[in-house]
């Protein structure tokens, strides 16, 4: 083929520019250190490299932000929930040792102030929060679990509705006919009883009179509400198949039929509806609880409908995870209304006590042996009534610390589950780090550059170039007019 | 008896020739870089001889140079000129998808990737808070970004697509120029070739502005030549006649009033031959720039009239349109599911706020975050219960997080639709990479073919010219040594 110069220097200049394209290329390469800059250069290592890019900042979503944030929840959780808990094992020890020791009547009163701390304690911790958002709460996170004096409970009013079932009833006896020490009367022992009444407690006292409705009721079975103002240690007098409610008292009386229907029915639970105005700091709230609605402001009532809520966050792929523990789970309204129990027991002690000691002041003061005579009368119901009193308290006692060792044994169960969450935490933290190890050497394998390979490549390609650039410039130079 | 003058003559012919081979050589020489300059060469035949009626016959009569030829291959310049369109077609793709490919800037840290990871990282944050005012405003920074690096890019496609308008204006005007020159080219060349001499030099002109033309525009070229040494020379765009002879047919441009695709540019122009048939530089069979730019420009992807088979920035502003579009009303209808932390939902707010949608769209069809978010984010309805049940609730948050995996369209997620958008930039471009660095190495070939053929190469020259000037010095001898017997012949015998 017949060559001419054009040809020579289009071919040598063709070349250079190819030598030229590679150095630029690995030039490239190494000071990005990136093996392709643009997607068409490679498009299937492109969109493998977006998808791990993507991978790789899910991990570090859940690594650097929800779990950390889900531990730090878990950590406040799990502290309130130990100051409680150690509170209820305090309590308990105090219901063994303190009910035999306390006998005179100051003692007995400062057996009360004590179980009245105890009783402000109980929810101390309940509203615990974390970066002001409460934790034992569910979704409502605005507000704590109990009131507090910010809420102004003394001008709140709810209608609240309560569902009971055969498990929450226990047996619990009142004094009936106790004697008063005011009216000089011939009383015989057989005028104070002591009634073993069928009982459930509601979640609070001093209930709103003529508020009461109920619902699902097994048939056979009347409701009435008795005030125990208006009638007294009669109120207790409940009938056979009737059940009743204490406003005063927050106490619902069920008659040993209407016990016996309960048992036997299959029925889910009545409810009982009610409400009440007027509440103090410290009470729960009754949202957290029950299905209730808010009457304070009558033009807009806000009605709560109750659900366990969990707060779910994401700590791994397709993995979510609750957080939260429900308040209703762990503070229990038993816990602040058996003691309000013990408190009136003791109360009812101190009274007998006082009784007695009115009467033997009385018998004292007087010469005349007929009062005495029936004072004496009176003095030996007392006695009676004192003895009965006395038992009723150990019993409740008794019975306190069964129900407080529930209540302990609830608050242990939710501390293992927090601790159970936290276990999950680390596994899943774990099993993030090694993904997040192997996704960032899957991405750097994908689309870095070796570098000293790419080193060694560039130095030879420079050379190549160098060498074509000298065999060029000879080509062009010579001719064959220098010869002739 | 012949002629006495008869040998000075026959020197006479020879110093002709050689000095005229000599002229032709230096015309190469100076000419050996010229673009487009087919190397010329003499033929030299001898003159018809005489017969002497002598013992030793017929009688040569020296030489004469018959004509003066341009070498050139009509095979490699035809071979030159289908390659030609070929590179022009890919090297102009390449050049615009490089430009699209640059918009979306995936590998580099700011691309869809980047953005819409961001924004689920937030969505992930804001269900860890849902009240947290840092974490809403965050998220709707976030969405913020998501759209606008969307709408950037349509409005870049948008420019490029208007620069290609206005290149298309430019390149139909090229045509139309050098269409015109040819038809002037030609009138000259005939009427020089009429008086039977070879218009060398002019068809060079000629040839070279075809070679400028090919790589615009799928050209043939047919010639004949007619008894009368009269040629025809016809340029054919496809099956149309461009250049016929002396008359040349216009391609006219006309602005569009209605829009092929709803996001198109306006005034986008149609090309019609100026006698009003269409112009269709788009055929299956057709490449060439011109085609290259009305690809990218119009092409949606679609077949039939009005449409254009071929990804160009239509077929991508629309992808963009339905990722946008999909993804929005997914989002807007789940927060239409909740509550805000007034506890209003969003039909709610439609009384006090009018637009309650959180991404809208203007009359252009561009997305945008509704300020009433930017400036409340408390308006947003996170929660999928009213907000007595509790302000934690993020029911509607973690929706909004599923979003990322649902497989909203047809290719899956939405990460995957964009990837695929991706994907088909990256291979078309690496296509027309590849492509065009093919053609070019074929176009390099043939260029050197061609050279082989037509190049002038300076030792071939230079050869040429001590060998003419040796023919010359030996006539000039022969004259000298003619003359010299002549000397004799007339002064020393006196005849």
């Amino acid at each position: 083929m017949r060559i001419t110069n054009g040809i020579m220097i289009n071919n040598s200049l063709s070349n250079i520019n190819k030598n030229k394209e590679t150095v630029d290329k690995l030039n490239t390469q190494i000071t990005s250190e990136k093996q392709i800059q643009r997607a068409s250069e490679d498009p299937i290592l492109a969109v493998r490299s977006l998808r791990l890019r993507s991978t790789l900042a899910e991990i570090n979503q859940y690594l650097d932000a929800n779990i950390p944030d889900a531990r730090q929840w878990l950590d406040t959780t799990e502290t309130a929930l130990s100051t409680t808990a150690d509170l209820l094992e305090n309590f308990i020890y105090y219901c063994n040792q303190g009910v035999n020791d306390y006998n005179t009547v100051s003692e007995r009163n400062t057996l009360i102030t004590q179980l009245k701390q105890y009783q402000q304690e109980m929810y101390s911790t309940a509203n615990a929060d974390y970066a002001g958002r409460t934790v034992f709460t569910g979704y409502k996170t605005d507000r704590g679990l109990t009131f507090t004096d910010a809420d102004n409970p003394s001008d709140l009013s709810y209608t609240i509705s309560e569902t009971f079932d055969f498990n929450s009833i226990d047996v619990v006896n009142k004094i009936i006919g106790a004697v008063d020490s005011s009216t000089v009367a011939e009383t015989t022992e057989y005028d104070v009883k002591n009634k073993q009444v069928y009982r459930a407690l509601l979640a609070y006292d001093d209930i709103d009179l003529s508020s009461l409705s109920t619902d699902n009721l097994p048939s056979g079975i009347s409701f009435t509400e008795i005030s125990l103002d208006a009638y007294g240690d009669a109120a207790y007098n409940v009938g056979t198949n009737e059940i009743r409610v204490i406003p005063e008292t927050g106490e619902v009386l069920i008659g040993s039929g209407a016990y016996e229907t309960l048992k036997n029915s299959s029925d889910s639970g009545f409810t009982i509806s009610y409400s009440k105005t007027g509440f103090e700091t410290g009470d729960l709230r009754p949202e957290h609880y029950f299905d209730c609605v808010d009457t304070t402001d009558a033009d807009n009532p806000v009605t709560y409908t109750f659900s366990e809520q969990s707060i779910e966050y994401e700590i791994n792929f397709s993995t979510s995870m609750s957080i939260n523990t429900l308040g209703c789970n762990t503070f229990d309204t038993g816990m602040v209304r058996y003691i309000d129990d013990l408190i009136e027991s003791v109360g009812v002690a101190i009274n007998a006590q006082n009784t007695i000691s009115d009467i033997e002041k009385q018998m004292a003061a007087t010469d005349d042996e007929d009062t005495i005579a029936t004072l004496q009368t009176m003095l030996d119901a007392a006695n009676i009534e004192l003895a009965y009193a006395e038992e009723n308290m150990s019993d409740l006692f008794a019975a306190a610390i069964t129900h407080f060792q529930e209540y302990s044994d609830k608050i242990d169960l939710a501390i293992a589950d927090v601790g159970t969450k936290g276990t999950r935490l680390d596994l899943n933290e774990d099993r993030l780090k090694s993904q997040k190890l192997s996704v960032t050497s899957l991405k750097s394998q994908n689309e870095d550059i070796n570098v000293t390979e790419v080193a060694v490549l560039y130095s030879q390609a420079q050379d190549v170039y160098d060498a074509s650039l000298t065999t060029a410039s000879q080509i062009v130079q010579k001719s064959l007019l220098d010869f002739l | 008896m012949p002629n006495s003058f008869f040998g000075l003559n026959i020197g006479k012919t020879g110093l002709i020739a050689a000095s005229v081979a000599l002229n032709t050589t230096s015309h190469n020489a100076s000419n050996a870089n010229t673009d487009g300059y087919s190397r010329q060469v003499i033929t030299q035949t001898a003159q018809t001889p005489i017969s002497m009626n002598m013992s030793y016959g017929m009688v040569g009569t020296g030489t004469v140079v018959t004509e003066i030829t341009q070498v050139r291959s009509e095979y490699y310049d035809n071979k030159y000129w289908d390659n030609s369109c070929k590179v022009g077609y890919y090297e102009t793709i390449n050049y615009e998808m490089l430009k699209i490919e640059d918009y979306f800037n995936e590998m580099d840290s700011e691309g869809f990737t980047t953005e819409f990871n961001n924004f689920f990282k937030a969505l992930s944050s804001l269900n860890d808070n849902v009240t947290g005012t840092a974490e809403r405003s965050n998220m709707i920074g976030y969405a913020t970004n998501l759209i606008e690096y969307f709408e950037t890019i349509k409005s870049e496609l948008l420019d490029q697509q208007e620069d290609i308008n206005a290149e298309v204006s430019d390149t139909v005007d090229k045509i139309n120029t050098l269409a015109a020159d040819i038809a002037a080219l030609n009138q000259q060349i005939n009427t020089v070739e009429l008086t039977g001499e070879s218009a060398n030099d002019l068809r060079d002109k000629r040839a070279l502005l075809i070679d400028e033309l090919s790589s615009i525009v799928d050209i043939s070229v047919s010639e004949q030549t007619y008894e009368n040494s009269k040629t025809s020379f016809r340029v054919y765009i496809g099956t149309d006649v461009l250049v016929d002879d002396y008359t040349t047919y216009e391609l006219q441009l006309t602005s569009r009033t209605d829009k092929t695709n709803d996001t198109d540019a306006t005034g986008l122009y149609d090309i019609t031959w100026s006698y009003g048939d269409a112009f269709d530089p788009v055929g299956d069979n057709i490449n060439g720039s011109l085609k290259a730019l009305l690809e990218v420009r119009d092409g949606n992807n679609q077949s039939g009239s009005d449409n254009t088979n071929y990804k160009g920035i239509p077929y991508y502003i629309e992808q963009i349109n339905e990722f946008l579009e999909t993804f929005t009303t997914e989002f807007n209808s789940l927060l239409d599911q909740g509550y805000n932390l007034n506890n209003e939902t969003t039909a709610d707010m439609a009384a006090t706020y009018g637009e309650t949608d959180f991404f809208l769209v203007d009359s252009n069809g561009s997305y945008y975050v509704n300020e009433i978010y930017t400036n409340d984010p408390d308006l947003l309805c996170l929660s999928d219960s009213e907000i007595q049940d509790g302000v934690e609730n993020a029911g509607i948050v973690q929706k909004l997080i599923d979003l990322k995996d649902a497989k909203m369209f047809d290719s899956g997620t939405p990460q995957d639709k964009v990837s695929k958008i991706i994907v088909e930039i990256a291979i078309d471009t690496a296509r027309s990479t590849t492509m065009s660095a093919h053609y070019t190495n074929l176009e390099k070939t043939i260029t050197n073919n061609r050279l082989s053929v037509m190049g002038v190469d300076s030792d071939e020259e230079a050869m040429n010219l001590v060998k003419y000037q040796e023919a010359y010095d030996l006539a000039a001898k022969v004259i000298q040594v003619m003359s010299e017997i002549y000397d004799t012949l007339i002064n020393g015998l006196g005849v």
